[in-house]
């Protein structure tokens, strides 16, 4: 086992990395950009090296100066975390060469599962169910794919990404026109017109099936969880188990993500994800060589730290349980406290944070990166906290987490917080109907609802910081204080 | 009681919206109208993050910060966002340029000019007196009185507006 990771990361998830490094019994690492320098995780780690870049993002994702700081602090491992670089393959290689373990897969499979086409056709492959597609130049021959998949279709860019390129079709005699306009973008926005068509799925739910593999072959899940609920394709409501899904499903699933994993014969965590369709057909959308933000709800339902057993992974200590062991019980739901303002299209928001009050309890976890008196920049991703509630049934799940993030105060920047406890106490959301369109669906019903007693409270307590209004309201000296006039 | 003949609304935003704040009463307790309701408050002077207090009776506390020229306000499970309009830069330089506002309460003892007059530099406009003193102020720039908003007689509270001109308009040169 190593005696020191670094970590090579920041925010909340490089806290939550290094809270298990050091409950492990060892030493860890943290590296910083100059905007970071008072950043929790620096302070958290025993030692903590700057790294220089002109870009605050630009300094985790050097390569070469993180493996420099790794053999200057005397580290033997690196903790990507998620982002930045925990799914390049060639950061994986170099640590590997510079005699150092990397936390995480193999490079090839890193490699050939950040490869969309190569990794659905590797699914393919080994009976992983893939979402119908025809990939055709001649117009002739896509018009008949399309036909054989049915309409609607997604028309997508090969090359593409980020909602770009991206139109639906709906009949064939649209098709033509679709799918020049969509090639032109195509060309536009990424150098490279070629476009491709799938299956369309209406109100689809996203499933993903974390899982831990050996290396040799030797893969169990971790069971699924749903994260449907997401704005500018970003999830920020996901929770395990995934409501309503039948146990067909759930292991019809399951199976296939440790069928993939082993044919990988994959090493240490990673997620499959699926896009489920209404009508109980799912298809495998990519593979994640990594561990997930959302990891912490399977951590609670299944009562296992996922970063402790990467490291016992990465370190050889092979898989902590067999399948039969694991066997989840109760239900977690996490959201993402982020910087923004839900009612101006989610645009994220920067200030600094005046006041931050943690809401504590049982089943209540809070995963911070962020600390009172921070400044929040546009340097960094919007993600502040996770915030994550665990409980015997889905339905004390929802209540105790919408509970704590109306405890929660964390005040000076705006924050999506009133917006996710409106979102968790939707009837729709208690009622596990969920799909990734949710949140556009339902938004007129998630505006906030003004209480007058309330507003009087608010304008009240800004009020009294006021210095001219409190002169006003105790100072004025008497007889004016108790009487109108006054004569002498 | 008798009623305080003259007072400056508080205008400020809450979550957006526009609202006004007066101080109707403070004895024998703060009575405060917000919008068009009137609250009984009990509250003492504290300042800080932390705050608590009563309206008509019911108690409220959380936590408030200071963005600005905005206090972002915590209770109940839900954060506000208040902005005192009259601690707008823009809006004190026109007040200064078009508003003649009293620095400490009083009451008025004579008043020395007209709606519609107009003035140099240094005229007369209202005799005040606050806490046994008495003053004139006169007019720091020409202008022309738009409005008197007092009369002999009538008390004031820091911050009420006594007189207003009218907009200077810019002469190009």
């Amino acid at each position: 086992m190593f005696k020191r990771v670094l970590v090579a990361n920041r925010g909340e998830i490089a806290c939550r990395i290094l809270r298990t490094v050091h409950a492990q019994g060892l030493q860890a690492v943290a590296v910083y950009h100059h905007e970071d320098r008072a950043a929790p995780h620096v302070q958290l780690a025993d030692a903590a090296v700057r790294l220089e870049a002109d870009v605050p993002s630009a300094a985790y994702l050097d390569q070469l100066q993180i493996i420099a700081a790794a053999r200057r602090a005397g580290a033997d491992a690196i903790h990507p975390g998620y982002g930045f670089l925990s799914e390049n393959a060639s950061f994986a290689e170099r640590v590997a060469d510079a005699g150092l373990t990397f936390v995480g897969p193999d490079a090839e499979v890193i490699r050939l599962m950040g490869d969309k086409v190569r990794a659905r056709a590797f699914a393919a492959q080994h009976g992983v169910p893939v979402a119908p597609s025809v990939v055709e130049s001649d117009p002739g021959r896509f018009a008949a794919g399309a036909q054989a998949i049915g309409f609607p279709l997604l028309v997508k860019a090969a090359a593409g990404g980020g909602g770009k390129g991206m139109r639906i079709v709906r009949t064939a005699a649209e098709l033509p026109e679709s799918l020049r306009v969509a090639a032109a973008e195509a060309q536009r926005y990424f150098g490279d017109g070629r476009v491709y068509a799938e299956r369309y799925i209406e109100q689809p739910r996203h499933i993903e099936v974390q899982v831990l593999g050996d290396g040799s072959g030797n893969v169990v899940h971790l069971f699924e969880r749903e994260c449907s609920l997401q704005r500018r394709y970003q999830k920020i409501v996901e929770e395990s188990p995934a409501p309503n899904l039948s146990a067909a499903l759930r292991h019809a699933m399951c199976d296939a993500a440790v069928r993939l994993a082993s044919a990988a014969r994959y090493r240490n965590a990673g997620t499959v994800e699926f896009v489920l369709a209404p009508g109980g057909e799912f298809y495998f959308l990519e593979m994640n060589t990594r561990l997930q933000v959302e990891h912490p709800v399977t951590e609670y339902v299944l009562n296992v730290d996922l970063v402790a057993e990467q490291l016992r992974i990465a370190g050889g200590g092979g898989l902590s349980f067999a399948q039969a062991g694991l066997v989840p019980r109760g239900h977690a739901i996490e959201c993402r406290i982020c910087a923004e303002e839900p009612e101006h299209e989610f645009r994220p928001a920067t200030g600094r944070i005046g006041v931050l009050e943690v809401p504590r309890g049982p089943g209540i976890r809070f995963d911070g990166g962020v600390r009172a008196g921070q400044t929040i920049t546009p340097a960094f991703d919007s993600m502040l906290a996770k915030l994550i509630a665990y409980g015997p049934s889905r339905a004390e799940a929802a209540r105790t987490l919408a509970e704590a993030l109306q405890r929660l105060v964390l005040i000076g920047v705006p924050t999506n917080v009133d917006y996710l406890a409106r979102v968790l106490r939707h009837p729709q959301f208690l009622a596990g109907q969920l799909h990734t369109g949710f949140l556009a669906q339902h938004a007129q019903e998630l505006l906030p609802n003004d209480v007058p007693a309330e507003l009087a409270a608010a304008t009240l307590a800004a009020l009294l910081a006021d210095p001219d209004f409190c002169a006003c309201a105790f100072d004025v000296p008497e007889p004016h204080a108790s009487i109108g006039q006054w004569r002498n | 009681m008798a009623q305080l003949k003259s007072r400056m609304p508080y205008r400020l935003q809450v979550n957006g919206r526009d609202a006004e704040v007066d101080i109707l009463a403070r004895r024998p307790r703060l009575r405060v109208r917000i919008g068009p309701d009137v609250y009984a408050v009990a509250a003492a002077r504290e300042r800080g993050e932390k705050f608590s207090f009563a309206i008509d009776g019911v108690p409220y506390h959380g936590w408030r910060c200071i963005v600005g020229d905005e206090v972002h306000v915590r209770l109940n499970g839900r954060t506000h966002v208040v902005r005192l309009l009259r601690h707008d830069p823009q809006r004190a330089v026109a007040a200064l340029q078009d508003e003649v506002r009293a620095s400490m309460p009083g009451v008025v003892v004579a008043v020395h000019c007209e709606s519609g007059q107009a003035l140099a530099a240094g005229d007369r406009l209202l005799t005040l007196e606050s806490m046994k003193l008495q003053m004139t102020l006169l007019a720091s720039h020409e202008g022309t009185v738009a409005q008197v908003h007092v009369a002999p007689e009538a008390v004031f509270e820091r911050g009420a507006l006594l007189v207003s001109f009218t907009r200077q308009e810019r002469r190009n040169p």
